[in-house]
């Protein structure tokens, strides 16, 4: 009886992996399902290069407790010693906006982050502090799949808007899904009718069974900086804890 | 630049200024450092820790980090007790961490500084309890042991403790003595404490138990920014070694976020960090005594923090009760309301108070001094290296305005730059009056590690 439990499972679970998706929605759930992890850390380090060619770099830990949508993120900053210790706590709820808040040491306040204020850049670099939730797809309106190409890969183009908040209908996000890799290859953020931002994701590695872009580029074209993340250490699975990512755990000491 | 003969003996002060003038002097001998560790001993320490932090520096168990900051004031008039017009002030902060397990870690901090005004004790000695009326050179700010085992956290031993979601003078913050010797910027002391926390994420309980009671550092008498009352100028003022209460402190914080807003709920019950000063007059002597006393206090208080209409309100309360004689019982309350966009943050607010039970008394009450006021902040930062900041008090009947602009640059990877310009005016008959001699300009560098 087990066994014939366990194949029929099996013969299931082949027939949804063949199944192609055909909407908007299906697309983007597929991606979710495919970046499911119990938790994910990495070390990531930042190049801004403005306009007039100067160049600032930071390195931050970054750590999420819990799957995409309904997880815990702590951002924590390491070098250089002058931010050390700012740190920015995320706790993202599945159909609302996410709660944040930024650690200060030299200041030792806790400042929380009103949500309107979320399109504001984090920490000098090109990310702003809504690019840093992590929003499950229920929040959003996925539509207009075209079929498209990003960087000689065959993708989809899809249109999200944010459904959960009033202020960004708006505002909108093409994304191109790469249909081998199922993960998003490029992101570009309209305010209005306005390109305000563009993501390009590369160095791509199977990290335990899951594309992970070890790249990340960001082109913020109001000031035409450059911010380029690299991840090292990338890890998913990492055994933490709940308590890691409480306002108490914000507050500790670096 | 000037300087009254000054001779200070740790941390006590006596200024003689002529006959004519107003005499301040030390009635007691000195406070001696009830805690605190010899020469020899800090030399031996700091090379055991040199040689500690090397070996563990190789660990990624060890971290550690701080900074050296070089702070100058510039004072264009001179005071009306202190002549001094131009300070210097050199702290060097060395802060660090050892994981010993999973659950346990040890932190620690050590300052060690010294300046041109005699603010800073000479003695080569290590303060483990900061009560000395001077800045000790060396002083021990922070050494705890923390131990987490799921929501449960205990932290025990010397740390920085504070309450409130306010900037500048929370209402709620009554565990957290200030370092108020210098204007250039009120640091908090560590206290001697046990804290136990329950967080759950959504809801957290917090618990201190403070068994020995730590001062906020007043300024000192003699210096510009301590101006007694001028009861005759043929009289001699002096101030006797205070009273350190001896009974523990308590506190209870409860905390929830309630997406999308959060409060907390306070309750302290301890003892004011700056003392009151009540005085005896002997007319035959022509000599005024205080005495500072830190009367006990309890405090119920709570903050609640709420996004609405694109803004972040903030409001925050306490309500103060004493049975002592040398304290008020007193309502004060905060609200405030902040915008931040790509650059720029905008915060503006009302600080205020209500006395229920008035009482006649001399008090070093800083924080009070900034109460019925407009407050307002502006922060720009044109790029990442850059900032401008300004920030304003407004006595609510205009009678009073202090302001601070600041311009701070990023010299390098670690190296910061800071000219700030402290503005003190008032009309005459406000208490902040006198202190309008005292605005400076300030210019600071910190090289972080």
């Amino acid at each position: 009886m087990n066994m014939k439990v366990g194949i029929l499972a099996a013969l299931a679970a082949l027939g949804a992996a063949g199944q192609s998706p055909s909407t908007a929605r299906e697309i983007m759930q597929e991606v979710q399902r495919r970046s499911f992890s119990k938790s994910f850390r990495y070390d990531g380090h930042i190049t801004v290069r403005k306009a007039s060619g100067v160049t600032d770099r930071k390195t931050w830990r970054y750590e999420r407790f819990g799957p995409p949508g309904d997880s815990k993120v702590m951002l924590r900053f390491l070098d250089p010693a002058e931010i050390r210790g700012v740190a920015l706590l995320v706790w993202n709820s599945p159909g609302k906006a996410a709660d944040m808040w930024l650690y200060t040491p030299s200041l030792e306040r806790t400042r929380r982050i009103a949500r309107q204020d979320r399109a504001s850049r984090f920490a000098g670099t090109g990310f702003s502090f809504e690019d840093l939730e992590e929003s499950d797809i229920a929040q959003w309106d996925y539509s207009e799949l075209q079929d498209a190409t990003e960087n000689g890969e065959a993708c989809w183009r899809i249109t999200g808007r944010r459904v959960s908040d009033r202020r960004s209908l708006r505002d909108k996000n093409w994304l191109w899904i790469g249909k081998q890799k199922m993960t998003a290859l490029r992101i570009e953020k309209f305010r209005g009718d306005r390109l305000a931002k563009r993501l390009s994701m590369s160095a791509f590695e199977l990290k335990q069974e899951i594309w992970t872009a070890m790249s990340v580029e960001v082109a913020d074209l109001s000031d035409r900086s450059v911010t380029t993340l690299q991840l090292t250490d990338a890890r998913y699975d990492v055994r933490m804890s709940k308590s890691g990512f409480t306002l108490e755990a914000l507050r500790g000491p670096w | 630049m000037t300087r009254p003969r000054t001779r200070r003996t740790r941390g006590h002060s006596k200024v003689s200024s002529g006959p004519s003038r107003t005499r301040l002097s030390p009635r007691v001998p000195a406070t001696r450092h009830v805690c605190g560790v010899g020469p020899r001993s800090i030399r031996l320490g700091l090379i055991a820790c040199t040689l500690v932090a090397a070996c563990l520096a190789q660990s990624a168990a060890f971290e550690q980090g701080g900074f050296l900051e070089n702070r100058a004031l510039f004072y264009p008039r001179a005071g009306v007790t202190d002549q001094t017009q131009r300070i210097d002030e050199l702290l060097l902060r060395w802060e660090a961490r050892l994981r010993l397990s999973e659950g346990w870690r040890i932190f620690v901090g050590i300052d060690a500084q010294t300046d041109t005004h005699n603010q800073v004790e000479r003695t080569w000695h290590l303060s483990w309890d900061d009560r000395g009326i001077a800045r000790p050179d060396w002083a021990l700010r922070t050494a705890f042991l923390q131990y987490t085992h799921g929501v449960f956290r205990l932290e025990a031993g010397k740390q920085v403790l504070h309450w409130g979601v306010m900037d500048l003078f929370p209402p709620t913050d009554r565990f957290a003595p200030r370092d108020y010797l210098s204007p250039s910027g009120s640091d908090y002391l560590g206290i001697w404490a046990a804290r136990a926390v329950i967080d759950s994420g959504t809801h957290s309980l917090e618990l201190i138990y403070g068994p020995r009671f730590t001062p906020s550092r007043a300024p000192l008498i003699g210096q510009r920014w301590v101006l007694l009352p001028p009861f005759s100028p043929l009289f001699t003022y002096r101030v006797d070694a205070p009273e350190y209460p001896g009974g523990p402190q308590l506190g209870l914080r409860y905390h929830e976020v309630r997406s999308p807003f959060e409060y907390s709920l306070y309750f302290y019950q301890g003892f004011q960090t700056l003392p009151s000063l009540p005085s005896q007059v002997n007319f035959l002597r022509r000599t005024v005594d205080y005495l500072p006393v830190y009367p006990q206090v309890r405090m119920l208080g709570a903050d609640f923090t709420m996004p609405w209409r694109g803004l972040l309100w903030k409001a925050e309360s306490s309500y103060e009760t004493s049975a002592s004689a040398y304290s008020h019982n007193i309502w004060t309350y905060e609200a405030q309301v902040e915008k931040s966009w790509d650059k720029l943050q905008l915060e503006g607010g009302y600080s205020g108070e209500f006395v229920t039970d008035d009482r006649d008394f001399a008090a070093l009450a800083i924080d009070r001094s900034l109460r019925k006021s407009f407050t307002g902040k502006v922060v720009w930062t044109p790029t990442a290296k850059q900032s401008l900041s300004g920030e304003w008090y407004l006595r609510q009947t205009g009678a009073a305005f202090i302001t601070r602009i600041v311009y701070s640059r990023r010299l390098a990877d670690s190296l910061r730059a800071s000219v700030g310009w402290n503005w003190i005016t008032a009309r005459k008959n406000d208490p902040i009056e006198p202190y309008s001699v005292n605005s400076f300009l300030s210019l600071q560098l910190r090289y972080s590690f």
